[in-house]
């Protein structure tokens, strides 16, 4: 049941890139995407009474969820963070040329 | 920027570098490590910057010294794991002694590894906005 | 309460916050809206027993939050005027509901929430301290079992860089089309 909520999540950053025109908005919903992915993949990993997988010299063991979704996640979202800086500079670019935000406008083509 | 945020800044921008090393040089005993470590230290920065503008006063590492140190930090990962490879051992691998559990100078090549991730990473998206930046004003 | 209802609280405030972020008109407000979608990410994986994963997730928000205004701020765009046609947005409406319909079942042969299987990560919980030295065991994974994985992230961010590079050094030298 919550896997579902996270997949309305992705949907609605689904939406968002199939019906926005505005590429500021289409690179939100890219964002949005990205964030339900991870979150999936951190529920993926939880263990019902579990603690973070960080040992302290108290216990050195204890039941701890999974750490690996949690590794592969870190990467993650900092390749997220270059890939939008990387969507931003493509758009400022456009809009440096063209003089608009529309997706539509931009398709025709020009020097 | 006005009066009141150059001079909160001023008192405030050290402590958020300092919690950045903090999570660079205990990242393999407490939450942390190089990626936080390098994006605080980033946004330390980039806290400067927003305040005071790209003045040299604020003797921040322009684009040539931070793509220099991005790429150092890469250096400095592909040469831990090529000493790896001179030793016998495959690529990368963990070749320092593990020391003694939940002190500083313990699990062998991690820190060396989490200082050369905080480099890159940190350099790099202090490096994008940078660009951002600058590209926007010239517009 | 168990952690489960307020992971429903937080998911369900997260897809309001990106309803909104998708349906304002005004461009600030929706970077603003995104960045709480953000930091209800944060909470949830302090809930979820991940403090690193949080500490990522606040800290690259703000970051992206400060990227998406300097971009408003360099291209003076706050409004959004373009719209859609409603009969092709109804289309296309359609199609992401039918999508959520159909895969619902999809879910179902997932393991249960809370349950997970364990399968590689048993010998990273019980060796892991041993054979690397590292308590935290996140740090372990990403930066000696998985230490290639790291490898290929930083390569990923430095493509980056160099793309920004390439994508704004036509207008430095004043625009002479083929840069190079």
């Amino acid at each position: 049941m919550i896997y579902s909520m996270c997949f309305m999540l992705f949907l609605v950053g689904l939406y968002g890139v199939l019906i926005k025109r505005n590429i500021i908005k289409i690179i939100l919903s890219v964002g949005i995407m990205g964030y339900a992915i991870n979150l999936f993949l951190i529920l993926i990993a939880y263990q019902e009474g579990s603690d973070f997988p960080i040992l302290t010299p108290a216990e050195t063991s204890k039941a701890m969820v999974d750490p690996l979704p949690q590794a592969l996640v870190l990467t993650s979202i900092v390749i997220e963070l270059s890939t939008t800086a990387l969507l931003v500079a493509l758009a400022i670019k456009i809009y440096q040329r063209y003089h608009t935000f529309d997706i539509r406008k931009i398709r025709r083509l020009r020097g | 920027m006005n009066f009141i945020v150059k001079t909160v800044t001023r008192y405030t921008v050290w402590l958020i570098m300092l919690y950045g090393m903090y999570l660079v040089l205990f990242g393999h005993l407490n939450p942390g490590g190089g990626f936080v470590g390098g994006l605080v230290i980033a946004l330390s920065f980039i806290h400067v910057t927003l305040a005071f503008g790209r003045s040299p006063q604020a003797g921040l590492p322009g684009e040539a010294i931070s793509h220099n140190l991005e790429v150092a930090g890469a250096y400095i990962y592909v040469g831990i794991g090529v000493i790896g490879c001179a030793l016998g051992l495959p690529f990368l691998t963990n070749f320092l002694g593990k020391g003694t559990p939940f002190t500083l100078l313990s699990a062998g090549t991690i820190p060396l590894l989490n200082l050369a991730i905080t480099l890159k990473v940190g350099m790099g998206i202090y490096l994008l906005y940078l660009l951002l930046v600058e590209t926007g004003h010239s517009h | 309460m168990p952690v489960e209802t307020w992971l429903y609280f937080i998911i369900g405030f997260m897809i309001l916050g990106s309803i909104a972020a998708l349906e304002l008109t005004d461009l600030l407000s929706a970077v603003v809206a995104m960045g709480m979608v953000g930091l209800g990410l944060a909470i949830a994986f302090l809930l979820l027993q991940a403090p690193d994963l949080a500490l990522v997730q606040f800290v690259i928000e703000i970051l992206s939050v400060i990227i998406l205004i300097v971009m408003l701020r360099s291209t003076n765009q706050r409004w959004e005027e373009e719209k859609e046609p409603p009969a092709m947005s109804i289309l296309k409406m359609a199609f992401v509901a039918v999508a959520m319909i159909a895969s619902l079942p999809l879910f179902l042969g997932l393991p249960q929430f809370g349950q997970p299987l364990l399968e590689v990560s048993s010998h990273y919980l019980a060796e892991g301290l041993r054979e690397t030295g590292s308590p935290n065991l996140l740090t372990a994974i990403i930066l000696d079992y998985r230490v290639y994985d790291t490898l290929g992230e930083a390569i990923v961010i430095f493509v980056s860089v160099i793309g920004v590079m390439t994508i704004f050094r036509n207008k430095r030298k004043g625009g002479t089309g083929n840069g190079s």
